[in-house]
């Protein structure tokens, strides 16, 4: 088990991690999720062995140079080395050259084996950095906002890879998205100002908060639900913890014929986070 | 060894896909050398072939090492380097080594100097070589390891190499300048490289006229390396 306990950075007068905890078994994905700024890629520095710590201590199995590997969102190459020859490198660098091909193949960059790097797309350079990650075959792997600014095929193909990878290893994936933490972590630890605010299960988080489901629709507001319903710019928005029957009582009054744009929005991470801070979460963070 | 020559293997195949780099490198070495041997009037003499053998290599590998290391830094290779099984000893020999392969253009400087000007050739040139790059190497390892941003380094880098010019006596005889001035040189290394160099090359000297500022260059060479292998945070 990768186990951080009450780990602490300061910046100058910043306290960029104050008292984080947090425990990545193997077979699990857990998030970091918080805001640009929350300290998130701070704490995967300092859990990589690469940054000093100014308090708490990290455990691992063996060391963190061996069984920890990082893979960060800003690493951008203009290399003339073509994909096959960078993760050659980065196989020998990490004295594992057999494991070359299967990491090639299991990550999907196959048909980009000649491709230079400069070249790929933001979806393969995001593949390509998680190759070189897994070439150290660490026990767990520390991704940091793996699927920023990934169009939704990449992220999927992104996503599809860090879960294979998890089913034989531990990984921690920093995020700002609680969209994209939901769909892929088993646990989660929202984090602000370096500190958790909020950690667990994303379905057992989202459970216990009560929160409604959220219907919007162009249109009108339905007369049954004109007292509960808010108006604005031609939307009206209703909070209700039965959809289904919303939807029922417009199809059978013929209702729903009126209705454009009808959206329903799961509660999700997102009321997590407002109803423990009091703050909406922005998501453009 | 193999991880060292994985990188510097890729370092080269880099750097030859982009021709222009090659080409930007042989244009400075021959307008530096051009520019004193003829537009100073004084032809090809000696003395600025063995100033300026020793000057590139030095120049060189300050640079190499410096923007090599902050370029990294910059796109994320570094981390990704530290992160990976890669030894700090490793990575720095790798940066030597590479910052060593201008010395390419010393004997290119060399040659053309043996044809064209009567000069003397020693085998102790070859140290006096190796013990400048490896002083400046330290100084480029230094320089980058105060800087995590390749452009805040350029300006500070440029400004020393600038100075280190005509600080060093690579114009002109110590000699010739202010009292002040010979003072400053005495803390740059490339002084002690030209100066042996010139006593190797221009006076046909051996072991013995070499030997103050061969100690010299050693002391500067294990001085400046060890504080910035120290300084490196790999």
């Amino acid at each position: 088990m990768l186990k951080a306990k009450n780990l602490k950075k300061n910046f100058g007068e910043t306290q960029a991690v104050d008292n984080l905890s947090l425990e990545v078994e193997k077979g699990e994905i857990v998030g970091l999720l918080g805001p640009n700024g929350a300290g998130k890629t701070t704490t995967m520095q300092m859990l990589s062995g690469l940054m000093n710590l100014d308090g708490g201590e990290i455990s691992v199995e063996g060391s963190l140079k061996e069984d920890v590997s990082v893979v960060f969102q800003e690493t951008e190459y203009g290399s003339k080395l073509k994909v096959r020859e960078f993760l050659k490198m980065m196989s020998v660098l990490n004295e594992n050259e057999g494991e070359l091909n299967n990491i090639i193949r299991d990550v999907g960059l196959e048909e980009f084996e000649e491709t230079f790097v400069g070249d790929l797309s933001g979806g393969n350079k995001k593949k390509m950095n998680m190759a070189s990650g897994l070439l150290k075959n660490p026990n767990y792997l520390l991704l940091d906002e793996p699927m920023a600014g990934l169009d939704p095929r990449s992220r999927k193909s992104v996503r599809d890879s860090i879960q294979e990878f998890s089913n034989t290893h531990g990984v921690l994936v920093s995020t700002h998205s609680m969209d994209e933490a939901e769909k892929l972590c088993d646990r989660v630890i929202i984090v602000e100002d370096g500190k958790e605010i909020v950690s667990g299960d994303p379905d057992k988080l989202i459970s216990r908060i009560d929160s409604d489901f959220v219907i919007r629709a162009e249109g009108n507001v339905p007369e049954r639900y004109k007292s509960e319903a808010t108006v604005s710019e031609g939307f009206f928005e209703l909070k209700t913890d039965q959809p289904h029957e919303f939807i029922r009582k417009m199809v059978d009054s013929g209702e729903i014929d009126k209705l454009q744009n009808l959206s329903i929005e799961k509660p999700g991470l997102e009321e997590v986070f407002f109803k423990v801070t009091g703050r909406r979460y922005e998501e453009d963070n | 060894m193999k991880k060292i020559i994985e990188l510097l293997k890729s370092y080269l195949l880099d750097t030859l896909r982009t021709p222009i780099q090659v080409v930007y490198g042989l244009i400075m070495v021959l307008g530096v050398f051009g520019l004193t041997g003829f537009l100073l009037g004084q032809g090809t003499t000696a003395e600025i072939v063995a100033s300026y053998s020793v000057f590139i290599a030095s120049y060189a590998a300050i640079s190499a090492v410096a923007y090599s290391i902050t370029g990294e830094k910059e796109k994320g290779l570094y981390r990704m380097y530290r992160s990976s099984k890669l030894t700090k000893k490793e990575y720095v020999i790798e940066k030597v080594l590479m910052a060593s392969l201008p010395l390419a253009f010393s004997a290119l400087i060399i040659a053309v100097g043996i044809l064209t000007t009567p000069i003397q050739l020693s085998i102790l040139i070859v140290p006096v070589l190796i013990l400048s790059v490896l002083a400046h190497s330290g100084l480029g390892l230094i320089a980058a390891a105060y800087f995590d941003n390749h452009s805040e380094m350029q300006k500070v880098v440029t400004i020393f190499l600038f100075a280190m010019i005509f600080l060093a006596p690579v114009f002109y005889t110590p000699g010739m300048l202010p009292e002040t001035v010979q003072l400053i040189q005495k803390a740059v290394p490339l002084t002690y490289g030209v100066e042996a160099m010139r006593t190797l090359m221009v006076e046909g000297g051996g072991l013995a006229e070499i030997q103050r500022p061969l100690v010299l260059l050693t002391t500067l060479a294990v001085a400046s390396f060890a504080l910035g292998y120290r300084k490196l945070d790999f």
